[in-house]
C-alpha cells in the first residue's frame, strides 16, 4: 500500500513538472494586444515600440471593438516592451496577437532577426504571428490608421494577409516562424508582404502592396503587387487570383482568366560551369469575363486564350526572375534551398559563391495554363 | 436469514427482539381456545388495532371459535361472508371426531383461497401483522391462517419522473402483490422466478427476487444472495436501502443498480437476463447487474424510431460531459489558457468581466451553488409558488446580476448550460455534481491541465467500478460490435440480435433478423 502511495506521489510531482507555464491570471487584468509595430529611432538606435491593444471600456459599451495604441521604447525590443508597462494599469498579454509590423527603419538597418527571435522566445506570442512591413515611414502609421471593415486594424490586416494568395495573389502570408527559419536556412532568402496607406473614401486605410525583397537582415527592394503575383508563381504559393490577357493579341486585356489551381515544379541541371534553373508552372484557370461576342464553346478561341496566358505567365516570370537577380541579388525563389536538398555536396561547392553565381543562373520557365470552365452565357 | 446474533452495536433493539423472539419459541399452542388467544393478546398487549372476535357453531354449540386480526389491513367484507358466516352456519363439522376437525372446517367450510395451518406463534405474529386472518379453535393445538388481505392501495399511474412520449403508462404502486402481478402478465412463462424473502429485523418486510431462470447469469444471481445475507438491519422502507447496503464500492457517488417505478422497464432489463428487486411498501424496483450505460438509456428509446432515439442517446451523453466539463473548461480557459480562444471571442468575454469583481473561478463556485440552490428549491417547494421563485432565479439572479455587475453574463450562459444538461442524465444526478465541482477545483487549480488530469481520475474511477461484479464500464479491449449495438446509438431492433455478454450466457435475443433474411425488405 504505501509502494503504491510512493508511486502515486512520484508520478504527481512528473506530472506537475511536465505542465509548462501557467498560472491564474484573471481576463480583467490583462491587456490584449492585437498587433505590434517595431521601430527604429535612427538618431538613438532606440527601439520604437507602438502596440495596438483592445479598448476593453469602450468595446464594453458596445458599438463594436475598440482599440488604442500604447506607445513605449527600450535599448532593446525586450526592454522597449516592457517599458510600455510603465504606463498600463495591466500587463501585456501576446496570446492573441495577430501582426507583428517591422518599420522601414529596421529593415533597411539589418536587425530584423533581433525582433523576431525575441518574439519566438517569449513564451506567450503566437509562431503565426503574421509578419509584414511598413512602407511608410514607420510601423506606427500603419497601426494609427482605422480598418475599413473592422476598427481594429491588426484583424484587417490578417484578415487581407490569409486571404490574399487565393483571391488577388498579391503576397504571401509569413507566418513569425516561417519567417525566421527562412531568414536562418542556406540558400533561401526572405521576402515578407507589404503594407502601405491609401486614401479610400476621404479617409486612409491600409493596403497590401506587394513583396519586400531580404537580402539576410537587409531590405534590398520591393516588389510591387503586379511583380508579386509572378514571384508567388515561381515559389508556388498562388492559389488564386486574377490573369488578364488580351484576346486579339493587342496589349488592351479584355479577358479574366481566374486561377483555380496553379503547381509548380523547379528543378536545376549544371553543364559546362552553367547553371540552368527550369520552373515549370501548371494553371488551370476559369475564364470569368470576356468581350460579349467571343465564342468560348469554340476550342480554337479558348486555345488561342490559353496559349496568350501562357506567354504572359512565361514571360513576367521570367521578368520578375531577372530583375531580382540583377538588382537584388538575393535568392528568394529558394533556388540554392532545392538544390541543398537534392545533391549536398554539390551545394557545398557552390555555396561560397552562391552570391556571384546566383545573377547568372539560367531561368528557364516553362508555363502551361489549362482552362477548364467558361463562363458562357448563351444568347436566347 | 436473520440470525439475531448481538453483532451490532444497536444492542437495545437486538435485546429486545430477542426477548420478544424467546418468547415466541416459549409459547406453543395449547388445546385451550382462552390459553391461545390469551397468548396473542399478550403478544399484542397495547396493540389497539388487533381486533379478537369469539363466536360458535350455530348447530353445534361446542364448536367455538375465535378469529384474530389487525383492523385497517383486512378486507371486511371477506371476514364477515366467506369466515365467520360459514363457520356459524355451516354443520358440515359439527360432531366431528376431534382430530379431524380443522382439516374437515378448511376442507369444506371456510371460502378462502389461501389456507395455511402452523402451530408456530412466529409465523401467527407475521402472519396477523400483514392482514392475514387467525381461526383458533377450542380443543385444536393448531390455529388457521386464513388469506383476508385487504390494504389501501394507489392506483397504477404513470410515474411522475418516469414520463415518456408514448409506451405502456402503468407504473408501481406500494403494494407487493400488484406490482408482480403486472409483471406477471407481461411475461407469460414459467421461467419468471419469483422468489420471497423478508428483509428487516422489525419491518419483516416482504421482498422478492425475480428472474427469468434460462437468461440470469447464476453466478450474478448467487453473489446478490450472498449480499442480501449479509444485511442485517431493522428495516428497510426503500429499495435504496439495499441499493446502498449492497454496493460493490462503499463511498463511490455512481449508481451501482438500476431503479424504476415502470413495469415494461423491469421487463425489458429481465429479458436482458438481470434481476429485479421488488420490496413491498415501495413502488421503486430494484434491478441489477447496472451497466454505466444504462445511465443514458431510457423506456423510450426502444419505443420510439431508432433515428431518433438514436440522436436523442447521443445528446444525452453530449449533455454529461458538458455538464461535468463546461464550468471547468470556461475557468481553465478564461483564467489560465487564454490563448485557446478565438480574439474575438476574447475580446467579447473579456469585455463583459471587465467590471466584475470576483474572479471567475469564485464567480463559477458561487453561480454553481446558487444553481443548486434554485434545484433544490425547486423540488422542495409547492407546486403554486412556482412561478414567484422562476422570477426571482432568471431575473434577479440571472438578468439583475449582470445588469449590476456582480457575475459576468456568460457565466450566467455556462451555468445555465451546465444545469440544463444536467437534467439529461436523472440518473447520475449525484456523481454529476461532485464531478462537477472535483473537475472545477483542479481546473482552478492547475487551468486545462488540471482539467485534463482531473478527467482522467473521474474516468479511471468510472473503468473501475463494478456492480455485482460485473464491470460497469468494458475495456475497447474486449469490444464486440453487437454489444455497442444499445450504447452510443440504439440500434434498430432487427439487428440486435443478441443480448449483452456481460449480463448472461443466454446470448442469443433472435437467431435471425427477419428482416435481413428476406432481403432487406418486407414485400
Amino acid at each position: 500500500m504505501s509502494k503504491k502511495i510512493v508511486c502515486l506521489m512520484m508520478s504527481l510531482v512528473l506530472l506537475f513538472s511536465l505542465s509548462g507555464c501557467w498560472s491564474y491570471r484573471g481576463l480583467n487584468e490583462i491587456t490584449i494586444v492585437a498587433a505590434v509595430g517595431i521601430d527604429l529611432d535612427p538618431a538613438t538606435q532606440e527601439y520604437l515600440f507602438s502596440c495596438e491593444v483592445i479598448d476593453l471600456t469602450a468595446t464594453e459599451k458596445g458599438a463594436g471593438t475598440k482599440a488604442k495604441l500604447v506607445e513605449s521604447r527600450g535599448k532593446t525590443v525586450m526592454d522597449a516592451v516592457r517599458n510600455a508597462k510603465k504606463r498600463l494599469l495591466n500587463k501585456l498579454y501576446w496570446g492573441n496577437n495577430e501582426i507583428l509590423i517591422i518599420g522601414n527603419e529596421v529593415a533597411k538597418s539589418g536587425k530584423l532577426d533581433n525582433v523576431l527571435v525575441w518574439f519566438l522566445s517569449d513564451e506567450e506570442c503566437r509562431e503565426t504571428v503574421g509578419v509584414i512591413v511598413s512602407e511608410e515611414r514607420t510601423a506606427k502609421d500603419i497601426l494609427t490608421l482605422y480598418g475599413l471593415d473592422n476598427s481594429v486594424v491588426a484583424y484587417e490586416i490578417k484578415k487581407i494577409l490569409d486571404d490574399d494568395q487565393s483571391t488577388v495573389g498579391s503576397i504571401e502570408s509569413v507566418p513569425l516562424y516561417r519567417a525566421f527559419s527562412t531568414l536562418k536556412s542556406e540558400g533561401h532568402s526572405l521576402t515578407l508582404p507589404v503594407f502601405h496607406n491609401v486614401e479610400n473614401d476621404e479617409e486612409m486605410v491600409v493596403e497590401a502592396d506587394g513583396e519586400a525583397v531580404f537580402k539576410g537582415n537587409k531590405l534590398v527592394g520591393h516588389l510591387p503587387p503586379e511583380e508579386s503575383k509572378y514571384y508567388l508563381f515561381a515559389v508556388d504559393a498562388l492559389h488564386g487570383g486574377i490573369l488578364t490577357v488580351s484576346s486579339t493579341g493587342q496589349n488592351i486585356p479584355d479577358i479574366s482568366l481566374e486561377i483555380s489551381k496553379s503547381t509548380t515544379k523547379t528543378s536545376y541541371s549544371y553543364s559546362g560551369g552553367k547553371l540552368k534553373v527550369t520552373l515549370q508552372i501548371e494553371t488551370e484557370a476559369f475564364v470569368d469575363e470576356s468581350e460579349a461576342d467571343t465564342d468560348l464553346l469554340d476550342e480554337k478561341t479558348t486555345g488561342k486564350i490559353e496559349q496568350e496566358a501562357q506567354k504572359m505567365v512565361k514571360e513576367r516570370t521570367e521578368g520578375v526572375i531577372r530583375k531580382v537577380q540583377m538588382n537584388y541579388n538575393s535568392d528568394i525563389f529558394g533556388f540554392g534551398e532545392m538544390i541543398y536538398k537534392k545533391d549536398l555536396k554539390f551545394w557545398k561547392q557552390l555555396k561560397p559563391q552562391w552570391d556571384k553565381l546566383f545573377p547568372t543562373i539560367q531561368v528557364e520557365v516553362q508555363s502551361k495554363v489549362n482552362i477548364v470552365n467558361t463562363a458562357f452565357l448563351k444568347h436566347s | 436469514m436473520f440470525h439475531f446474533s448481538s453483532k451490532r452495536k444497536n444492542a437495545v433493539v437486538t435485546e429486545q427482539v430477542e426477548h420478544l423472539n424467546q418468547k415466541l419459541d416459549e409459547n406453543q399452542l395449547g388445546r385451550s381456545l382462552d390459553t391461545n388467544v390469551g397468548i396473542v393478546k399478550k403478544l399484542f398487549a397495547d396493540v389497539d388495532i388487533l381486533i379478537v372476535r369469539y363466536f360458535q357453531n350455530n348447530h353445534d354449540k361446542n364448536l367455538k371459535y375465535c378469529i384474530v386480526y389487525c383492523d385497517g389491513v383486512v378486507n371486511s367484507e371477506i371476514i364477515n361472508e366467506n369466515i365467520i358466516k360459514p363457520l356459524m352456519l355451516s354443520d358440515a363439522a359439527s360432531g366431528h371426531p376431534d382430530g379431524h376437525l380443522v382439516d374437515d372446517l378448511v376442507e369444506n367450510v371456510v371460502f378462502i383461497n389461501e389456507i395455511k395451518k402452523t402451530k408456530e406463534m412466529k409465523e401467527i405474529v407475521e402472519a396477523v401483522t400483514y392482514g392475514d386472518t387467525i381461526l383458533f379453535v377450542e380443543g385444536v393445538e393448531e390455529a388457521v391462517i386464513l388469506n383476508s388481505k385487504g390494504f389501501m392501495t394507489r392506483s397504477m399511474d404513470e410515474p411522475e419522473n418516469e414520463k415518456i412520449l408514448s409506451g405502456p403508462r402503468e407504473g408501481f404502486n406500494e403494494s407487493l402483490l400488484q406490482n408482480l402481478s403486472l409483471i406477471r402478465r407481461k411475461v407469460r412463462t414459467n421461467e419468471l422466478k419469483m422468489k420471497f424473502t423478508t428483509m428487516g429485523r422489525v419491518t419483516r418486510t416482504k421482498t422478492c427476487i425475480c428472474y427469468i431462470d434460462k437468461i440470469v447469469n447464476k453466478k450474478i444471481l448467487k453473489e446478490l444472495y450472498r449480499r442480501l445475507e449479509l444485511i442485517d438491519i431493522d428495516g428497510v422502507l426503500d429499495t435504496n436501502y439495499i441499493t446502498e447496503l449492497t454496493r460493490d464500492s462503499m463511498w463511490s457517488p455512481f449508481r451501482t443498480t438500476g431503479y424504476t417505478e415502470r413495469p415494461d422497464v423491469v421487463v425489458g432489463k429481465l429479458l436482458e437476463g438481470r434481476i429485479a428487486i421488488f420490496l413491498d411498501g415501495t413502488p421503486v424496483v430494484l434491478t441489477v447487474p447496472y451497466l454505466f450505460i444504462e445511465n443514458f438509456q431510457s423506456s423510450e428509446d426502444y419505443y420510439l424510431s431508432f433515428y431518433y432515439t438514436s440522436l436523442s442517446r447521443f445528446v444525452r451523453l453530449t449533455g454529461f460531459l458538458l455538464t461535468i466539463a463546461v464550468p471547468a473548461l470556461y475557468v481553465a480557459i478564461v483564467a489560465f489558457q487564454q490563448q485557446m480562444l478565438p480574439t474575438q471571442l476574447l475580446i467579447s468575454i473579456a469585455s463583459s468581466r471587465k467590471s466584475v469583481p470576483l474572479p471567475a473561478a469564485a464567480e463559477a463556485f458561487i453561480m454553481l451553488a446558487v444553481f443548486d440552490i434554485l434545484r433544490e428549491t425547486g423540488i422542495r417547494m409547492p407546486s403554486n409558488i412556482g412561478q414567484p421563485l422562476s422570477i426571482v432565479g432568471a431575473l434577479v439572479i440571472g438578468q439583475a446580476a449582470v445588469d449590476a455587475k456582480l457575475v459576468a453574463a456568460p457565466m450566467i450562459i455556462v451555468v445555465a448550460l451546465t444545469g440544463i444538461t444536467g437534467l439529461l442524465v436523472p440518473k447520475m444526478n449525484a456523481p454529476v455534481i461532485y464531478m462537477r465541482l472535483f473537475l472545477l477545483a483542479m481546473a482552478t487549480c492547475f487551468g486545462l491541465f488540471g482539467f485534463v488530469l482531473g478527467l482522467s481520475v473521474v474516468f479511471i474511477h468510472i473503468l473501475n467500478l463494478h456492480s455485482f461484479g460485473i464491470p460497469q464500464l468494458t475495456f475497447s479491449g474486449a469490444l464486440q460490435f453487437q454489444d455497442i449495438k444499445d450504447t452510443f446509438i440504439r440500434a434498430p431492433w432487427w439487428d440486435m440480435l443478441t443480448r449483452t455478454k456481460s449480463m448472461t450466457n443466454n446470448l442469443v435475443r433472435m437467431k435471425s433478423s427477419p428482416v435481413e433474411s428476406n432481403g432487406g425488405k418486407h414485400e
